[in-house]
């Protein structure tokens, strides 16, 4: 039986892992670390750099160093959300034709999907290295927030790394299957899931061994990087006030304050102050100019406070639509980096009036999960089921543009619905149905996802045909919608518009060409990634400019994860 | 609520006066029966199965949303008509009546094919033409499947005025009047 490997592509970071023998392993990448950074380089050598290799170069290459890809998946450029994210990013991003975002890498055109397809290549071939045999499946997560297009567009970037994807499952259900709460016996958790780029509540009941989601809220666009955005912003103007120079559009700064506000964020995390040091940020006639500054935790507590508070919302929809009541829930579990900010604990607990679960890992509690999931897929694990829910409404625009809803939010997944329709005039042959996921009154105002033409319709008088429309969400919170004529019983003919995402066509090129475009770049990539290395180990201060606590640490939990390997393999 | 001809009882293998917690208990094993994870050599199947074990749950573990459902199992649709008579003077009335019948016998074939919106009209024209209880019961029966329980009550009401002998039809307003009052408790 070949293996398959449980995946959480994260916005900031990955993670894998599988389990092997009823234990869960945390596949590390090739360089011993247990997360891989979600980041794609193309260097001015022309060299292909995927992970922590990319992430290092990340600093003096910003142009052509793709971060955050996952907050693009299954967008319109036009969204909101987007047109925010575009002045932050130094990477350049364009609309595609079909009004889809386009990522360009030196001079060529990617799609998010592309991109993402590079992360789980990367990904792929540690876990080959690692387990020693193809894999060639994997259960992927995504946010219970994401909605139809972005779900297609993580699997077509599956498809496109040459990975069959088994499974989509949503990321704190899979935390949840990774909690080691005994399934049997009966409870209410929570899982609050608030990762790099995105957050995801959801609240489920568990018995006899069954994960039943009850319900889901969140927020695609809210993470981690949001409170790295606040400290960059107040970087710059304190730098602006002390030296008068704008670092907004230097883009080499930009990167380096990234870095530096990450590290103090996640450094204040545990520490009550942190230095920030930032040498030659500026060249002005005088000379150049450092940036220097101390931030406390309680400025950076003021500085996001509301980001923090803005979690509460999905929160409190989630438990009525649920049903329920803050002190119904017996455990709240916290997923993401972004949890272990104080601050965020707090107001978890208050929400929840429940000091959070501390036995779950909040950076690997998705992959476990995933892994989880793909050893159920494979027919290992028996004893535990997840049944989980969509976190749109599903419906059509009906006349005058009203959005009628056909699944509920909420609802189980996988689920069926059928409508029957006809015609509204004589000999009519077609019949258009425009789907939307959404909650507003009007079509309009939600996420369109494609358009479903009846074609072929025999020639009848008008309101005599009937055609039994069938809407399928399966178990990975995927849409298809298929047709029945009544009065023949026959499949009826349908022809499927997306509004977004990549063609079958494309994929398969993209599947295709891939390998054969990346190759050489991949393997310049690989011989800069020794010379890296080498340099690392020559000058392990090599970020001396931040100079905080817990690159220490950082450096000792490599030796200690790479030592860990050894043991394995010897073992 | 969209109901498919399944018996939701049947599905689950419970009998009709199970508990909350026998209806539980059911919906998780027949999760573990049909769940697409534990079937993927026959995803389909699974997935329609399981489809309508979720719907079947989701109705019967909500106490109201189950009495309605046990009223239309009980107020079941009328596929045939009882006799009529008609004499030798009555002609124009009989040429009526198989007009109607022709109309309450399309309503019926067009309810079992799903399509309950065209079945309804196809009774009321059944109705309109001949005044018949089965054609006016079958359309309350179709209004209570799409929740419309006053319509539901009318139609009911003009069942039993038009054929009072009728036992089935005192029982089916009974108890519909009886569920509408537990409706009403419910949303106070």
């Amino acid at each position: 039986m070949p293996k398959i490997i449980g995946i959480d592509l994260g916005t900031t970071n990955s993670c894998m892992g599988i389990i092997e023998d009823e234990r869960l392993i945390i596949i590390p990448n090739d360089e011993g670390f247990r997360t891989t950074p979600s980041v794609v380089a193309l260097t001015k050598e022309g060299a292909l750099l995927v992970g922590n290799a990319a992430k290092r170069q990340q600093i003096m290459n910003p142009e052509n160093t793709v971060f955050s890809i996952k907050r693009f998946m299954g967008r319109k450029f036009t969204d909101k959300v987007v047109e925010n994210d575009l002045k932050l990013m130094p990477y350049k991003i364009i609309p595609a034709p079909n009004g889809d975002v386009r990522i360009v890498l030196a001079g060529k055109v990617y799609s998010p999907p592309e991109i993402s397809a590079l992360i789980l290549m990367k990904l792929k071939k540690d876990a080959e290295r690692y387990l020693n045999e193809p894999v060639e499946k994997a259960v992927i997560t995504v946010p219970a927030y994401f909605n139809d297009s972005q779900r297609q567009a993580t699997k077509d970037a599956g498809k496109i790394a040459g990975l069959d994807v088994v499974r989509i499952i949503n990321e704190p259900t899979a935390a949840a299957l990774a909690s080691g709460f005994d399934s049997k016996s009966k409870m209410k958790i929570v899982i609050y899931d608030l990762g790099g780029g995105t957050f995801d509540v959801s609240i489920l009941k568990l018995g006899q061994g069954i994960f039943e989601v009850m319900s889901t809220s969140g927020d695609t666009h809210l993470g981690g990087d949001d409170f790295d955005q606040r400290i960059i912003d107040y970087l710059i103007e304190e730098f602006y006030k002390k030296e008068g120079i704008d670092l907004k559009g230097d883009r080499v700064a930009l990167q380096r304050l990234k870095d530096a506000a990450e590290k103090a964020k996640i450094n204040l995390s545990t520490l009550e102050a942190v230095e920030i040091t930032l040498q030659f940020i500026a060249v002005t006639k005088e000379g150049p100019k450092h940036l220097q500054t101390v931030l406390t935790r309680e400025t950076l507590e003021e500085l996001t406070k509301d980001i923090a508070e803005s979690t509460a919302i999905p929160c409190e929809i989630a438990l009525r639509d649920a049903g329920l009541k803050a002190s119904d829930i017996d455990e709240v579990v916290l997923v993401g980096g972004q949890t272990k900010m104080p601050l965020v604990r707090s107001i978890v607990s208050r929400i929840f009036k429940k000091t959070p679960y501390e036995g779950v890992n909040p950076d690997e509690a998705v992959a476990a999960g995933a892994a989880h999931q793909a050893s159920v897929l494979k027919g290992d694990i028996r004893d535990i089921l997840l049944l989980d829910v969509t976190a749109f409404s599903l419906g059509i625009k009906t006349e005058g543009g009203v959005f009628s809803k056909i699944i509920e939010k909420n609802s189980s997944i996988p689920t069926r619905r059928s409508e029957v329709y006809t015609t509204t005039k004589d000999n009519q042959s077609f019949v258009r149905i425009e789907v939307y996921q959404g909650e507003k009154p009007m079509a309009a105002d939600n996420k369109m996802i494609g358009t479903f033409d009846l074609v072929g319709i025999p020639p009848a008088k008008k309101g005599v045909p009937k055609i039994e429309v069938m809407f399928d969400i399966d178990a990975n919170g995927i849409i298809k919608v298929s047709a029945k004529d009544l009065m023949t019983g026959k499949e009826q003919a349908i022809q499927i518009t997306p509004d977004s995402g990549l063609s079958k066509s494309e994929v398969d090129r993209m599947t295709r060409d891939i390998g054969t475009e990346f190759a050489e770049k991949l393997a310049k990539g690989e011989k800069l990634k020794a010379q890296q290395d080498y340099k690392q180990v020559e000058q392990p201060a090599g970020e001396k400019d931040v100079g905080l606590p817990g690159q220490i640490a950082g450096e000792q939990k490599k030796k200690k994860s790479i030592f860990d390997i050894f043991k394995k393999k010897e073992g | 609520m969209a109901l498919k001809n399944i018996n939701y009882y049947e599905l689950l293998e419970i009998y009709p006066a199970a508990t909350q917690e026998e209806i539980e208990n059911a919906f998780r094993a027949a999760l573990y029966k049909y769940h697409p994870d534990h079937n993927p050599d026959r995803p389909e199947w699974a997935h329609e199965r399981t489809a309508e074990v979720v719907e079947a749950y989701k109705v019967l573990s909500d106490p109201l949303r189950r009495k309605i459902y046990n009223f239309i199992i009980f107020a079941n649709l009328k596929k045939t008509t009882k006799e009529y008579k008609f004499g030798l003077f009555q002609m124009g009335e009989k040429k009526k009546f198989e007009e109607a019948m022709q109309y309450f016998k399309e309503g019926v074939e067009l309810y079992e094919q799903d399509d309950k919106g065209s079945a309804l009209l196809k009774f009321q024209q059944a109705y309109g033409t001949y005044k018949f209880s089965e054609a006016i019961y079958n359309a309350g029966v179709i209004y209570i499947i799409t929740n419309k329980l006053n319509d539901a009550l009318f139609a009911f009401k003009e069942a039993q005025r038009l054929d009072p002998e009728n036992q089935h039809y005192s029982k089916v307003l009974e108890r519909l009047q009886e569920l509408m009052r537990e409706i009403d408790k419910a949303r106070k």
